[in-house]
């Protein structure tokens, strides 16, 4: 039985006509050649290059159109959320040495007070990478400088993200309160703190994309002999970063999942809960009202996230992307428009551009046109 | 940092003879990851992300292939990484319907309207993410049961046992369920 369905599903695979990689893709791989094969000075999302793959078009034009720089999501509207409770008693001394946060570390350092090490450190770890490019480095870089990806990962003052990526709207926000990147050398410290990034998620305990702040504790020192490789002008931020020597308290499955509080109405609800969301935080720009809001697993949109995400449905098509040039439309510039789905994580909120509703969307075209049909 | 975080920090350090074969060898592997992550992922749009993000990936973790002439094997095992972390992330690109809103696919995108040709193709498409790569990877990119093994990292019993679960729940839906007349 088996054998003759392999053998009809063989012949369905193989007589599929599937289509070349697109030229995108080999201009792609050209560039890359052109990239610069050692590191050099620090320009962390200053000059983003346009390629952030997991980034939909919208977000990268939103990112491009604000020449990356950092910008702070839309209004922040609290939620009635749980907050996260902290399960682990952190200690207040370790080896001896005094827990410090992360401000006081570094006024200590900034001080003169904090030369060398040991020190104890404590704080909220978030792993928040995402993959981007930065501008080519100019100058050779030594490990510490952590070209490109500093202040992507580290360790909070605050229960809070180091860096709030919202890939679907190209924001990225650093921390509000004080934080710092450390420099992990121990690569089963990596292990713990990056499990994810690349490794099967059943063999990490939770997928850390989604981490809340991890209570953590370290010991570290600054003024590391690595520093002796960065460049000149460099060099005084690498003996400032912290390089973690040893961590002491570190437990993901410490914090739970926040809880989710109010309870949805059938959808389509009245009014959306301003708490979840606001028109500004759902396709920010156009004026618009809402067909009303439910909670995603009534719709059917699967998340591999444990708590309750809730959905939001325009009522109205709106242009849900800036324009830009297209080249499959002869060079002119268009953008689209659907009714669009915003969605609200009980515990991020503000709201996301989801997706276009199907067989909504169209293709604008800077010449009046109207392409109907397709997806951004 | 993690090993992404410290191949981009470190960047390939190849000469460029190296980096020039590095560019021919993906070049001439393009379409076929293109199409293997077509198929993986559903969607022209994933499908050329994930090659992107895959070449990027090998590009920085080039000093990692030691020998040139595996490499494609080495390319598929970093592309179906970064499909499978793309699966499980997915979200931002999924159409949904509101209120009966057509369900037709994008008839410009080849791969999302794979499942409307082929009832085998539909029931394929219709499977958990792990086994539809083992199916694609072992009946399209015709390799091994090792060779599936080693794109993914498992050990071979792991792709056996998916394997024979992909073929069974596709054999479950491609088969008619018998007809009510029939049972009674």
């Amino acid at each position: 039985m088996n054998e003759e369905l392999e053998l009809a599903l063989r012949a369905a695979l193989r007589g599929l006509d599937l289509p070349e990689a697109p030229a995108s893709t080999r201009l792609y791989l050209a560039r890359l050649r052109a990239e610069p094969r050692q590191g050099g000075a620090s320009t962390r999302r200053r000059s983003l290059l346009p390629i952030v793959p997991l980034a939909a078009a919208i977000g990268l034009i939103a990112l491009l159109a604000g020449g990356g720089k950092p910008t702070t999501p839309g209004p922040s509207v609290a939620p009635s959320v749980t907050p996260t409770p902290t399960l682990v008693a952190l200690p207040t001394t370790v080896d001896g040495l005094p827990v410090q946060s992360v401000s006081e570390l570094l006024a200590n350092r900034a001080a003169g007070n904090a030369a060398g090490g040991p020190y104890a450190l404590g704080g909220y770890w978030t792993n928040r990478q995402f993959m981007h490019m930065c501008a080519p480095p100019r100058t050779p870089t030594g490990d510490l400088q952590l070209w490109c990806v500093d202040g992507e990962w580290g360790i909070t003052e605050h229960d809070e993200e180091i860096l709030a990526v919202n890939l679907q709207r190209g924001l990225v926000a650093p921390a509000a309160g004080p934080h710092l990147t450390p420099y992990v050398p121990n690569v089963a410290d990596q292990q713990r703190l990056f499990a994810s990034i690349d490794s099967d998620p059943a063999a990490s305990p939770v997928p850390s994309h989604f981490w809340a702040p991890v209570p953590i504790v370290v010991i570290g020192h600054f003024d590391d002999p690595l520093a002796a490789k960065c460049g000149s002008a460099a060099r005084q931020a690498c003996l400032d970063r912290f390089v973690i020597d040893r961590i002491v308290v570190f437990d993901p499955r410490s914090v739970p999942a926040p809880t989710p509080t109010p309870e949805p109405s059938p959808f389509p609800y009245a009014d959306p809960p301003p708490a979840l969301f606001n028109d500004a935080a759902c396709y920010h720009g156009p004026a618009k009202s809402f067909r009303g809001w439910t909670t995603t697993d009534k719709l059917n949109i699967p998340f591999q996230r444990e708590g309750t995400v809730y959905a939001m449905v325009t009522r109205d098509v709106i242009p849900i992307g800036n324009w830009y040039k297209n080249s499959g439309v002869g060079g002119h510039k268009t953008r689209w428009w659907a009714q669009g789905v915003c969605l609200s994580e009980e515990w991020a909120p503000g709201g996301m551009e989801f997706a276009p509703v199907n067989g909504t969307s169209f293709l604008e075209v800077d010449d009046g046109r109207h392409l109907p049909g397709g997806a951004p | 940092m993690s090993r992404l975080a410290t191949r981009r920090r470190e960047g390939p350090l190849i000469n460029d003879e190296s980096a020039d074969r590095f560019v021919r060898l993906a070049d001439l592997e393009l379409d076929r990851a293109y199409r293997l992550a077509g198929l993986i992922l559903g969607s022209r749009e994933e499908a050329e992300d994930a090659t992107q993000d895959a070449l990027l990936r090998a590009w920085r973790s080039v000093r990692s292939l030691r020998n040139l002439d595996r490499f494609q094997a080495w390319f598929d095992r970093i592309l179906v990484n970064v499909c499978r972390d793309r699966l499980r992330r997915r979200s931002p690109v999924r159409l949904i319907e509101i209120d009966g809103a057509s369900l037709a696919h994008s008839p410009r995108d080849p791969f999302r309207t794979l499942d409307d040709r082929d009832a085998l193709l539909r029931a394929m498409a219709s499977l958990e993410p792990e086994l539809r790569i083992v199916i694609v990877l072992h009946y399209w990119a015709d390799l091994t049961l090792d060779g599936v093994a080693d794109r993914l990292g498992w050990p071979i019993g792991i792709v056996k046992s998916r394997l024979h679960r992909a073929l069974a729940v596709m054999r479950e839906q491609h088969e008619p369920a018998p007809s009510p007349e029939v049972t009674r």
